[in-house]
């Protein structure tokens, strides 16, 4: 009996290349492709659902991990594969502690995403070690701690020192601190080009 | 040995104009000294003084007798006084001068220790700040110098009335070159020669009796900080509006990359089925390997069909009516759709938790949306055919982040279930955009 899937991509070029890898594997049925992950809890109570491949950012702002969240509450028979091509180094951390089954950064290659989906299938995590290792500056993204990398989220949105403090419920000198240590280590000049640099790679995304 | 009656005259003329010159200093010296704290070199002084004296008359007498001529011969009477060794004389106008002098350095002490009403006027007139202290009816008990030059500079007049240049001060104009920068009970005025003043008044009182203390501060690079300040706290805020423009866009540059991304690996793929069919051409065939790149070629003209078609994206609301109507949902629309995409954003973002609700607890298969307007926005009431709702509400997961995205925006949400089950949200108008 084929395995339903549900692909929840807003890149429709993705989608076709999982349509494709799907088709081939003969294992695998694409019940449905939608673009938003707002929509993908609707497909899961209207249409046989085992399996949804989920990116994190879905079109309408729509956060995949939430999405997964709620739907792997709701419906925890389903499994889901979260699939990013963002290196958000939280991502992984959420979508764990959700319960999601199993994580994959998008990469060209069939037999990989097939073998995460059968292993998943068959009960197991399938989880990166690590998210990637990326440079920020003159400094790497594992040299910075849990708390820099919050405050490097909120950040990127360009809230103010006092706003952020307000948002982490930190003190205002304590937010202060934390930039002027982010600003040592990637040799940056000034917070925006620490922002702008944060946001290009990728390494905090706020909102999803 | 020479005595003082035969040495020669100059040398007991210098002598006399030495004392003559020790007498004023003493006397200087006890007039300042003759007070509370310069009660010690007052007293001494005062012999001193009678000491230089005697010794004054002393030469001044045996000058007379002896005059230009050394034949006179002295007084018998006064006979002592000639035959003093001139020597000794000339140690002691020394000595006189010495103690003179120490006691000269003691007076300037004092005086310079003493406080006086001129002392006083010495001192504030030489702070960087202006002073003044009036009777409350506004004359003026003592002010520095700057104090008058300031109220010349801004009234053209001298400092005669406190209460009237504090009137001026906080209510009237000031001459022409001078600017008001701030009113209230700390007026700031920019002066011609673009230094800046702050006033003070304040209210103290001395002895039981009520004196007012005008002060005037030169804020001048206060307020180049304050300014400078400002700049940059304005500079800030474009650069984080600037920043979150930026990292909305962010979002379709992320996309673009993503798609970039995919384009690359098709073309990849391509390349590959490209090099394997040369090969099997080169090599020759098998079923197996046959059936492999016809799957390829499959996968590789699929991809480009994708690529190949027009980029007509959907609008957002047909989008979303399309995915409901595949997932067996019908929705009915009363009132217009607005066009503003952010608006249309939050509209979707409740009807897909709305439908979502009504498919998972009420078994509903149809939505119906109520669309009106509320003020600067829009409201929106969801309904739908399924069963109305057991008990009451609490809200989940879905609805609260919607509530938190909806009135983050400026929108609100509440939910009613009499007569039935209803979802109201109002949204605010958007800026007009392309949807």
């Amino acid at each position: 009996m084929l395995i339903n899937v549900l692909v929840v991509e807003d890149d429709p070029m993705a989608r076709t290349l999982f349509e494709i890898y799907l088709k081939n594997s003969g294992r695998y049925k694409m019940t449905a492709a939608i673009e938003s992950a707002s929509m993908a809890e609707l497909y899961c109570l209207t249409r046989q659902v085992d399996l949804i491949i989920m990116d994190v950012c879905t079109a309408l702002n729509a956060s995949g991990l939430e999405a997964a969240a709620k739907i792997k509450q709701n419906h925890p028979k389903i499994k889901i594969i979260i699939v990013t091509s963002q290196p958000e180094c939280d991502f992984i951390n959420r979508a764990k502690a959700a319960g999601i089954d199993s994580f994959w950064y998008k990469e060209p290659s069939e037999e990989i995403i097939l073998s995460i989906m059968d292993r998943t299938m068959a009960e197991e995590s399938v989880y990166p070690d690590s998210a990637p290792q990326l440079k920020l500056g003159d400094a790497f993204s594992t040299e910075f701690t849990e708390c820099e990398l919050k405050i490097l989220r909120e950040l990127t949105s360009g809230d103010t020192d006092e706003e952020i403090a307000e948002y982490l419920h930190l003190s205002t000198w304590t937010v202060r601190k934390y930039v002027k240590t982010m600003l040592e280590k990637t040799n940056f000049k000034s917070r925006t080009q620490l922002a702008v640099a944060a946001r290009e790679s990728g390494l905090v995304i706020k909102g999803y | 040995m020479t005595t003082i009656f035969f040495v020669n005259p100059t040398v007991r003329e210098i002598l006399m104009m030495v004392l003559y010159i020790l007498l004023l200093v003493q006397m200087g010296c006890f007039l300042v000294s003759f007070s509370e704290t310069g009660k010690y070199v007052a007293r001494s002084m005062i012999p001193l003084f009678l000491i230089s004296f005697l010794a004054l008359c002393s030469i001044r007498y045996v000058n007379r007798i002896s005059g230009w001529n050394p034949d006179v011969q002295p007084d018998t009477c006064w006979k002592w006084l000639h035959s003093l060794p001139a020597g000794g004389v000339i140690l002691f106008v020394l000595v006189l001068v010495v103690l003179t002098w120490h006691f000269f350095r003691k007076s300037v002490k004092v005086y310079q220790n003493s406080i006086t009403r001129s002392s006083i006027k010495e001192s504030i007139d030489n702070l960087p700040a202006g002073l003044g202290f009036c009777a409350p009816n506004g004359r003026i008990l003592l002010a520095n110098r700057r104090m008058e030059e300031l109220c010349h500079a801004i009234t053209g007049e001298d400092f005669q009335d406190a209460n009237q240049f504090w009137r001026i001060l906080t209510d009237g104009t000031g001459c022409e070159g001078t600017e008001r920068i701030s009113e209230g009970n700390a007026p700031c005025f920019r002066l011609s020669d673009k230094t800046i003043w702050t006033f003070g008044k304040k209210l103290l009182c001395v002895d039981g009796k009520n004196v007012i203390q005008i002060t005037a501060v030169n804020t001048t690079r206060l307020h180049q900080l304050s300014e400078e300040l400002r700049e940059n706290n304005r500079k800030s805020e474009e650069m984080s509006i600037r920043l979150k423009q930026y990292g909305e866009n962010m979002k379709d540059f992320v996309r673009s990359r993503e798609i970039l991304e995919a384009k690359m690996r098709i073309h990849n793929e391509m390349g590959q089925a490209l090099l394997a069919s040369r090969s099997y051409l080169l090599q020759g065939s098998s079923p197996m390997r046959e059936n492999d790149l016809l799957k390829q070629w499959e996968c590789v003209i699929a991809l480009l069909k994708k690529e190949a078609e027009p980029q007509n994206p959907k609008k957002i609301w047909s989008s979303f009516v399309d995915s409901a109507g595949l997932a067996g949902v019908k929705i009915f629309v009363e009132g217009n759709i607005p066009k503003q995409e952010e608006t249309v954003k939050l509209i979707v973002a409740a009807a897909a938790e709305a439908l979502t609700n009504a498919v998972r607890h009420a078994g509903a298969d149809e939505l119906y949306m109520k669309l009106s307007e509320a003020g600067n926005g829009l409201q929106i009431t969801f309904t739908d055919n399924g069963k109305n709702p057991d008990g009451e509400i609490i809200e989940g997961g879905g609805l609260t982040s919607l509530r938190i995205r909806l009135e983050e925006s400026g929108g609100t949400m509440e939910i009613k279930t009499e007569p039935e089950f209803t979802l109201a949200v109002t949204v605010p108008a958007g800026r007009e955009e392309k949807c």
